[in-house]
């Protein structure tokens, strides 16, 4: 005779339905043996159930929840037991005395990741707000010729005596470097 | 500073040290504000004492500078306007030879300059610098260029009396003496009342034969007089040529045009009311140099654009500030400046108070001077535009 095996802690955690639920009930019946087996099975499973609501104890939750906090003096084996699940938080009090909170690693971690972004957005938009202008060829103005062609606006034409010199304006020429 | 908390008499001590040494720093700072407030005036007294003094004694005339604001007597208006005419016509037609002391007061001190001058009709006005009477060793480095010397030889044209009648009135005062010769005086006189020039007319032939101008404080910011002056054809030898040619390719309203079109920046007019009246342009190695001349009938400035940029620094030019733009200058009376701005050089010479000159060179574009912040914000917008799928 072919026992339920599988079927028999399906039927227990309620799975099956319909025609197999009918079928492993009519063999549940018959067989001694597969009562058994169910009646020990649900009886695991009530234990493993009330297992399960036992609320640990908050000293010991505490302590396991600490050990992310190396510097938590709950920790240190003559602590003098003030850890508590609140020490698991980000700003955990620092040793007595001292005023402050004391920032994780992962803080600093974010804290800093967002301050350079910060500063590498800054520069680029200081880089990207300057003038923006094609590059022009560098002149230095020819300024002698510029003041001889003023002195001719206003009316007068710079001169020598006959013969000393070269016109300026056919001597002198702008220079660009 | 770390005093020992037991030694009250050592506090008192220092107390009373520091207290004297503010007083004087204070009495020193007072001093010498009340002294800068009128740089020009002290140079100009100086200037009279030294070259300058020769043609202010030949004239001998004294008039306050500084009027009321007042409108002119219309006779006198009309009489004026009569006499700045002549003049204008008398600097056309009559030939004459003279020499000329030019001064002017500015922020780097006073210079004078003689200026040998002569005029036949129809030729111009030639003119030649005999010799710079520095009055502060700056300004003999700064005015080393004879062209600049030559700046406020005494001329009028037409053109420049129409611009005088537009921004200023003409004003006749009386007779007066320059020169040794009689003389009619004549005034230009501000909107607010203030003297902005005086001219000293030849009677008989309508020179001008001096002329002091004002700043709009009506202090003197220059004066020009003939020392030495003979009229009619001149002969003999020493016969002077012209140093330099002017610009051929002359511009019409046309050619500014098109210059604009092309997004050459030629302002029509600059600040403090100075008309453009003539413009030019020439080639050079560095390009094409546009000059624009521009007036209010006393002051003139000329302005040469060229595309470029000015490098980072130049000989012999110094980078200063004017009404808070940097721009370079190669003179102490910063009459001479020069910016480059959206791919154009501007070039800037002015006979002009300096009031005028950086009224002009504020007014007209400059770089950007953003501040932090704005440049931020700028370049803020300038990111999320890049960053637009959509744009």
């Amino acid at each position: 005779m072919t026992h339920l095996g599988q079927r028999l802690s399906a039927l227990i955690d309620g799975e099956l339905d319909g025609a197999e639920r009918d079928r492993v009930l009519v063999h549940l019946a018959r067989c001694e043996q597969c009562r058994g087996d169910a009646i020990a099975l649900r009886m695991l499973k009530r234990r493993m159930n009330a297992l399960g609501e036992t609320a640990a104890d908050s000293t010991l939750t505490g302590r396991l929840m600490g050990l992310a906090q190396p510097h938590d003096p709950s920790l240190w084996p003559h602590g003098q037991g003030q850890g508590t699940p609140w020490s698991s938080l980000a700003f955990a009090p620092q040793a007595p005395g001292r005023v402050g909170y004391e920032v994780r690693p992962s803080w600093y971690l974010a804290a800093g990741s967002f301050g350079v972004l910060v500063a590498g957005l800054a520069a680029a938009a200081f880089m990207a707000g300057g003038p923006q202008e094609p590059p022009a060829p560098k002149v230095t103005p020819a300024v002698y010729l510029y003041q001889v062609q003023h002195a001719i606006d206003t009316g007068v034409v710079p001169a020598t005596m006959s013969g000393s010199s070269q016109p300026v304006g056919k001597s002198a020429a702008p220079h660009a470097p | 500073m770390i005093l020992p908390v037991s030694s009250p008499r050592r506090i008192a001590s220092v107390a009373v040290v520091l207290g004297l040494l503010g007083s004087c720093a204070a009495v020193l700072a007072l001093a010498d504000s009340s002294a800068g407030s009128s740089p020009v005036r002290r140079a100009g007294s100086a200037a009279a004492r030294r070259a300058g003094s020769a043609a202010a004694r030949r004239a001998g005339h004294s008039l306050r500078a500084q009027r009321p604001a007042s409108v002119a007597n219309p006779a006198r208006a009309r009489a004026g306007l009569q006499l700045m005419s002549e003049a204008a016509a008398a600097c056309e037609a009559v030939p004459y030879r003279g020499v000329q002391i030019v001064a002017w007061w500015g922020h780097g001190g006073a210079s004078a300059s003689v200026v040998q001058v002569w005029h036949r009709p129809g030729s111009g006005t030639l003119a030649q610098a005999s010799g710079t009477a520095a009055l502060s060793a700056a300004v003999q480095q700064s005015r080393a260029g004879q062209a600049q010397d030559q700046d406020g030889i005494l001329a009028v044209s037409s053109r420049l009396v129409t611009l005088m009648q537009v921004n200023y009135q003409i004003v006749y005062i009386g007779a007066g003496s320059a020169d040794n010769r009689p003389a009619q005086v004549v005034e230009l006189w501000r909107p607010d009342g203030r003297v902005a020039a005086r001219f000293w007319l030849d009677t008989a032939t309508k020179l001008p034969l001096r002329r002091e101008t004002f700043d709009t404080r009506a202090r003197m910011i220059s004066e020009d007089a003939f020392i030495d002056l003979d009229v009619g054809e001149t002969s003999g030898s020493d016969t002077p040529t012209a140093n330099a040619e002017p610009w051929t390719g002359q511009l019409g309203s046309a050619g500014l045009t098109a210059l604009r079109a092309r997004g050459w920046p030629l302002p029509a007019r600059l600040s403090g009311r100075l008309a453009l009246f003539d413009a030019s342009k020439t080639s050079t190695r560095s390009g094409e140099v546009i000059d624009l001349s521009y007036s209010d009938g006393l002051s003139e400035v000329s302005l040469f654009l060229q595309r470029g940029e000015l490098p980072r620094s130049m000989p012999g030019w110094q980078r200063v500030a004017v009404r808070g733009t940097i721009v370079f200058s190669n003179d102490q009376d910063k009459r001479c400046l020069a910016w480059s701005t959206a791919g154009f050089v501007y070039t800037m010479i002015a006979d002009a108070p300096a009031t005028t000159v950086s009224q002009i060179v504020a007014a007209l574009p400059h770089d950007d001077q953003l501040g932090f912040l704005q440049r931020m914000a700028r370049g803020f917008r300038r990111l999320g535009s890049w960053a637009n799928p959509f744009r």
